[in-house]
């Protein structure tokens, strides 16, 4: 049981969320129905391990035996957990209080989201991805329900559940059949093997880039399967000189867990076959949430996703490269293709953020340092800019969810010039307009997909880029050439200005500085 | 050996079902006339002296009664919810130790039916499982008192059960072990050992109480309460028997239950008691252990039949502790049950873990 | 080690046997005159309303759900009360983290009211 102070103090931004989240508990469960105090207390928390987690960038090191790895990639992305959650927060007051549901609850999940996703960036093991993944999940089904008198958000919620829990249902399994091939949980350990065990896998490149995992058990299993047993098999996989059919099986069972672990994965970034739940949680959820889920989530995913891609698998694999860029295309041509017909502007966000998954996947597809930097760069930027977007869909939201629709845009420009402005920047920047940070984002994911020899998917990539530019400037064109009554109800809130003023800022600056 | 082991276990499991089934029957007597005592009345004492042979007659009587499904009921659940209950009341004894060894066959036995090194876990097991038997059957007769009662006794079940649990974690902590005769091991060293650590201001003590066994019951007495506690609502007894309450539920979730499906039932609450007193007996009053009797000098055989004797004895006193219970307190409200489960007991066990840690850490 | 399981096998098989015996004896020694009456379900003489099989309070579904939250911290601290006296201190500090963060959501469900019953 030998943990060090070091555990603790490479993990303080992780802590810090933890103890901000039980100390918001204590407050609402001590003095009732005071959410205003649990709003300062957890921005204050997200703020503080926002700046511990700056200042951990510097140190690379493990903790835990191993179960965690911190550094600059972990800090990295709990850093931008921090800003979409502290930014949320800061969203979710104003829009909160004017549906009457200003609960504390709202901010205990958002900080064990956060908490969630701290640990899926910093995991060093399958089994900290899978903890992870369910702490981060389980409170977002709260969140996206948590209009408890809306049948919209109940119905996103329970949708989101029951999904999301056949997601995990693959990951573990996925998982559970690694550790059966590989013989350990730990991605040092399983980086170790995985060369050996991809190596003498018999199957034909064929099979896997047909895109579906389940082709692979299609190929057919030896007969020796039973006979073979898993541990004799996982020990002579791990030297080198062996007979090749015993082999071949733990190295199908390998690929087959990775394959299942991916569909997992892909699930929760809201990829191309696994994207469906995407739009009616988005659309259900209460505003704030579902820029909370579109972007820190997300974010958190791709950190699980890169983790296991580069530290895990490593460069060595063709085939699951291929596997992610298939996936990596066909969500970006349905999530464009699709959010052109979108009239509802959650709704097409939520497409757009299926595309900009594909994005992001090609970046890890190129499996190349360019790929993982340009992911990593990506994340930060996606995430500004979409959770400045829900934040002015937020604003513009009213009781009956009436003013979603994009033609309900029509006039903004005219009565709140500033607000347009920013929304304008915001789908300029998710359309890849330069200087702004999407643009960047995607041309350094698209330089990886090249450098990685597949062009292809890069020409994909620009090509639904272009798609993608009509319906985001469609927003814009409605806001500025159409006449029309788009009215703000009551006061904008001080914080959610903040916010998007936050968000505008880190677009242009990451944009022209990068 | 195999055979030899399978006949011994088998012999076992005749005595303690022996043992658990006549036990029963006579506390179904012991009962009645306990009660009729209290309740200054005569009681059944016409069948047989004293009426012993009352038991008999009623199974008897059940066995011959008509099966009653009713025609809304779910006939395969109806049918298979007494069968769960007795099953897990019968097998529940497999791991308590009723008596230390025993020279038989030419070797040493040792009394108890199945030697495990999960024995508490077993217990909780089954426990859990017993709770199937009771909401089962009040969901299967689609009967509203019956449902009513079968709910709530699973909420009682759980609520307790979780106190039940927690309360065991103290001894295990002490004794270091799952296995119930390793935690009656445990227990028969003189206190005045486990004394020796006392500061010095309260060494006064070893004279006084250090003659005493080292029962678990002085190191947990927290523990022990709760854990006495929780088997009451375990075993659906008095102040804790919400789940029939006659008054208000008709029997609750027996109520649509007729001839021997419903003796299943009557049969399984009296074996359930009697395997809860033994098995408080096990984990804090020592088991079979009677202090002083290693001194007496005698036979090892007569040693081993004295040890029985004193586990009989302590079981029946708990026994007969909860039948007196039973004819002196009123019943719970329902949620004056609930209050005392979830923000009295759950409480208190967590605390008593706490405490037993803390405690055990200066003690070492 | 797996033969100290035959005992308890050869119990519930038992076990199993005497239930399904006991069970179904009235089946066959005892009278068969059904009526109609008789097979209704019993609601104190009336005639029964409606199916038993309705909604109930959602209370129950409360105490399910919290029996099921502690119920697993229960199973976590068996081995830890096992080997309690080899981990010493740190085992101690460790569990004391754990029971204090459940302690934590234990004082919210309190406070919010899913304890009470009335």
């Amino acid at each position: 049981m030998g943990f060090q102070i070091s555990d603790i103090a490479n993990n303080a931004p992780l802590f810090t969320l933890v103890a901000t989240g039980l100390v918001v508990i204590l407050l609402e469960s001590a003095k009732s129905g005071k959410p205003n105090v649990s709003f300062i207390v957890s921005l204050a928390g997200f703020i503080l391990s926002g700046l511990l987690a700056v200042g951990g960038l510097k140190t690379e090191d493990v903790s835990f035996g191993g179960m965690l790895m911190n550094g600059s990639y972990s800090n990295f992305f709990a850093i931008v957990f921090c800003l979409t959650g502290s930014l949320t927060i800061l969203i979710s007051k104003s829009y909160l209080e004017r549906f009457g549901q200003f609960r504390s609850e709202f901010y205990i999940l958002v900080l064990f989201a956060a908490m969630g996703m701290v640990l899926m960036a910093s995991a060093n093991d399958l089994i900290i991805i899978f903890l992870g993944i369910e702490l981060m999940s389980v409170s977002l089904y709260v969140l996206a329900g948590f209009f408890r008198t809306q049948d919209r958000s109940n119905e996103s919620a329970l949708k989101y559940f029951l999904l999301g829990a056949f997601a995990t249902g693959f990951l573990l399994y996925g998982i559970a059949l690694v550790y059966g091939s590989a013989g350990s949980t730990n991605f040092s350990v399983i980086h170790n093997q995985a060369p050996a065990l991809m190596k003498n896998q018999p199957l034909p490149d064929s099979v896997v880039q047909a895109g579906l995992p389940d082709s692979v058990v299609q190929a057919g299993l030896p007969d020796s399967v039973v006979q073979a047993g898993l541990p004799d098999s996982v020990v002579q996989a791990g030297d080198s000189g062996l007979p090749a059919g015993q082999a071949g099986l733990a190295g199908t069972i390998f690929l087959l867990g990775l394959g299942l672990v991916i569909v997992g994965l892909a699930f929760k970034v809201a990829a191309a076959p696994f994207h469906m739940w995407a739009p009616d949680v988005y659309d259900g959820a209460p505003t704030p949430a579902t820029g909370f889920m579109a972007t820190a989530a997300k974010a958190a995913a791709f950190g699980a996703f890169v983790s296991i891609a580069f530290k895990m698998i490593g460069s060595t694999s063709g085939t699951i490269s291929n596997l992610l860029a298939v996936i990596a295309a066909a969500s970006m041509i349905l999530g464009n293709v699709i959010a052109i017909s979108q009239s509802n502007i959650k709704r097409m966000l939520a497409y757009s953020s299926i595309a900009h998954a594909g994005y992001m996947l090609s970046g890890i597809a190129a499996a190349n340092v360019e790929g993982q930097a340009g992911v990593m760069y990506y994340v930060a930027a996606y995430a500004c800019m979409t959770l400045g977007a829900f934040a002015i869909v937020s604003i513009l939201e009213r009781d009956d969810a009436a003013n979603l629709s994009i033609d309900g845009y029509a006039g903004l420009s005219a009565k709140h010039p500033v607000i347009a402005a920013a929304l304008a920047l915001f789908m300029f920047s998710l359309a890849g307009i330069p200087p702004l940070a999407g643009f960047f984002g995607k041309y350094y994911v698209f330089l990886a997909a090249v450098k990685a020899d597949m062009t292809w998917l890069a020409i994909v990539g620009v090509l639904t880029s272009l798609i993608s530019a009509y319906y985001y400037l469609r927003v814009v064109v409605v806001m500025y050439f159409k006449e029309g009554e788009a009215a703000v109800e009551g006061r904008i809130g001080m914080s959610t200005v903040v916010a998007i003023a936050v968000c505008a800022y880190l677009v242009v600056q990451l944009g022209v500085y990068p | 050996m195999d055979t030899t082991f399978v006949l011994l276990s088998i012999a076992k499991i005749a005595v303690v079902w022996g043992g658990v089934l006549t036990g029963a029957a006579i506390l179904v007597l012991a009962e009645r006339r306990i009660s009729a005592w209290i309740q200054n009345r005569l009681g059944p004492n016409r069948v047989g002296p004293f009426g012993l042979l009352q038991s008999a007659a009623d199974v008897v009587k059940l066995l011959f009664k008509e099966d009653i499904v009713p025609t809304a009921a779910n006939r395969f659940v109806h049918d298979f919810a007494p069968m769960i209950s007795i099953t897990v009341a019968l097998t529940t004894f497999a791991v308590i130790p009723f008596g230390d060894t025993i020279e038989a066959f030419g070797q040493n036995v040792k009394l108890i039916v199945a030697d495990v090194n999960i024995g508490m876990l077993y217990i909780l097991a089954l426990t859990g499982i017993g709770v199937y038997g009771i909401t089962l059957a009040g969901w299967s007769s689609n009967n509203k008192y019956s449902l009513l009662g079968g709910l709530r006794s699973s909420a009682q079940l759980i609520s307790y059960e979780l106190s039940m649990g927690l309360s065991i974690i103290g001894v295990i902590m002490i004794s270091g072990t799952l296995r119930l005769d390793e935690v009656v091991m445990h227990q028969t060293a003189p206190l005045a050992h486990s004394m020796q650590k006392l500061p010095s201001w309260l060494q006064w003590l070893i004279p006084v109480a250090g003659w005493l066994p080292s029962w678990n019951v002085f190191f947990q007495p927290i523990g022990f309460i709760t854990f006495v506690v929780a088997s009451f609502a375990e075993t659906n007894r008095l102040p804790f028997d919400l789940p029939e309450a006659e008054p208000e539920l008709v029997g609750g979730y027996h109520t649509e239950y007729t001839g021997m499906k419903f003796g299943l039932f009557f049969l399984s609450e009296y074996a359930n008691m009697i395997t809860s007193s033994a098995l408080i007996t096990t984990l804090f009053l020592g088991g079979w252990h009677l202090p002083f009797a290693e001194s007496w000098g005698l036979s090892p055989f007569a040693l081993s039949l004295v040890k029985i004797g004193t586990f009989f004895v302590k079981v029946t006193i708990l026994v007969v502790f909860y039948i007196i219970v039973r004819w002196t307190l009123p019943r719970f409200r329902y949620d004056q049950l609930m209050r005392l489960g979830w923000k009295v007991m759950l409480p208190l066990s967590i605390a008593n873990i706490l405490a037993t840690g803390l405690l055990l850490l200066w003690w070492s | 080690m797996i033969e100290s399981y035959i005992p308890i096998f050869i119990m519930i098989v038992g076990a199993m046997g005497f239930a399904v015996v006991m069970g179904k004896m009235n089946e066959f020694v005892g009278p068969k005159r059904p009526s109609e009456e008789k097979l209704s379900t019993y609601e104190s003489g009336m005639e029964p309303v409606r199916s038993a099989r309705e909604r109930f309070s959602v209370k129950f579904y409360m105490v399910a759900m919290l029996f099921i939250v502690f119920d697993i911290e229960v199973v976590f601290l068996y081995p830890w009360a096992v080997s309690y006296k080899l981990l010493g201190t740190p085992g101690f500090i460790t569990m004391f983290v754990f029971i204090a963060v459940l302690l934590v959501g234990y004082f919210y469900v309190w406070r919010k009211g899913a304890l009470e019953w009335d």
